[in-house]
């Protein structure tokens, strides 16, 4: 009797456990979708465009540790590596390349919350 | 490396103390869920513990989830029977008054030479000294034989035998194993008293075995010799 306590109790620890890893995706990705809207929008030749990239990549680099606990590297890398490509995109003054590099970025971020969501597609 | 050894351990405890949750049964003859839970934990463990890019979560949880599920369908098995046959199946007699049934070898798959083979396993050399061979839901073979053919006891000679006692290890490299000597009626100053009045001490003591009737078998550890 005692084990089928036992395990209730880990079944609802699981649940809880992935209901909270969604929450924290759900919650790292509104915010970067927030840095990244702001951060797209900006005009050729705007000087904030460099302080809001590297606002977002501190955001991203904060908020990379804590998604590592449940989220594969490959694809943290792949965020980190889109995000890479818009600071130098802005560095080079590339405008259109920065343009690629922020829907690239909003691509990155959107298949984090898919993978993390519970869908047909991700259990099929 | 580090972080792959570190891996390894807790992946290690984790897959022991989930085997260890499951119960004995899954390290004993295994059920149908039991052989696919064991199968599907060592695969899962492996993943993670290998490639640091996947999150030691991947593989705890599943370790966790598939622990919960075998936990619950052994539940379910002994409190609903129509679920434990839905599982597990049923036994099913193979051999008849040594005739083997062929529509049932047929539908387990068995052919005389696992029947065969099966029977010598268990000791039984001649088909026609089984009265009844089962095929347990285990795969395992069960074998009653007729009784011309059974090993003669001591009530068939007549022959009046003492009570039977459980030897039990006592002891074990100086340390005292109390549950066996719950099991044969001893306590601690019993045990202490006999090695008193054997000028010994616990830590001499590699084996000592003893029985309810208060024999007892000590072997002492090489440096105490």
């Amino acid at each position: 009797m005692k084990r089928i306590w036992a395990a209730a109790g880990i079944a609802l620890g699981i649940v809880v456990l992935c209901a909270l890893m969604l929450s924290q995706t759900r919650t790292v990705t509104d915010r970067l979708y927030e840095q990244l809207d702001l951060l797209c929008a900006v005009e050729e030749g705007d000087p904030s465009a460099e302080r809001l990239a590297e606002e977002l990549c501190a955001l991203w680099e904060k908020e990379e540790k804590r998604l590592s606990l449940h989220i594969r590297h490959s694809e943290l890398e792949e965020v980190t590596r889109s995000f890479t490509q818009l600071k130098s995109a802005l560095s080079v003054g590339e405008y259109d390349l920065f343009r690629m590099a922020c829907d690239d970025a909003r691509v990155s971020v959107d298949h984090l919350l898919e993978e993390a969501r519970l869908s047909w597609k991700n259990v099929i | 490396m580090y972080a792959v050894l570190i891996r390894t351990i807790i992946l290690f405890v984790s897959i022991s103390a989930a085997v260890r949750l499951m119960g004995r049964r899954t390290v004993g003859e295994l059920q149908t869920s039991e052989l696919v839970t064991t199968l599907l934990l060592s695969d899962i463990a492996a993943v993670p513990m290998q490639e640091i890019g996947i999150p030691l979560l991947g593989g705890i949880i599943p370790i966790a989830a598939l622990v919960v599920m075998e936990i619950t369908s052994s539940f379910l098995t002994v409190r609903f029977g129509v679920i434990n046959r839905f599982l597990n199946g049923r036994p099913m007699v193979v051999v008849c008054d040594g005739v083997p049934d062929r529509q049932v070898l047929r539908r387990l798959r068995m052919t005389n030479e696992d029947l065969f083979e099966s029977l010598r396993k268990k000791d039984v050399f001649d088909i026609e000294d089984v009265r009844y061979a089962i095929v347990e839901t285990d795969g395992q073979l069960s074998v009653l034989l007729r009784s011309s053919a059974q090993p003669p006891t001591a009530q068939d000679a007549g022959v009046s035998v003492p009570p039977e006692s459980v030897r039990v290890l006592a002891v074990s490299d100086g340390e005292v194993c109390p549950d066996s000597l719950r099991l044969i009626g001893w306590n601690r100053q019993k045990l202490d008293s006999t090695l008193e009045r054997r000028g010994l001490r616990m830590e001499d003591v590699f084996i000592m075995t003893a029985r309810a009737d208060g024999q007892e078998t000590i072997i002492l550890r090489e440096d105490s010799q």
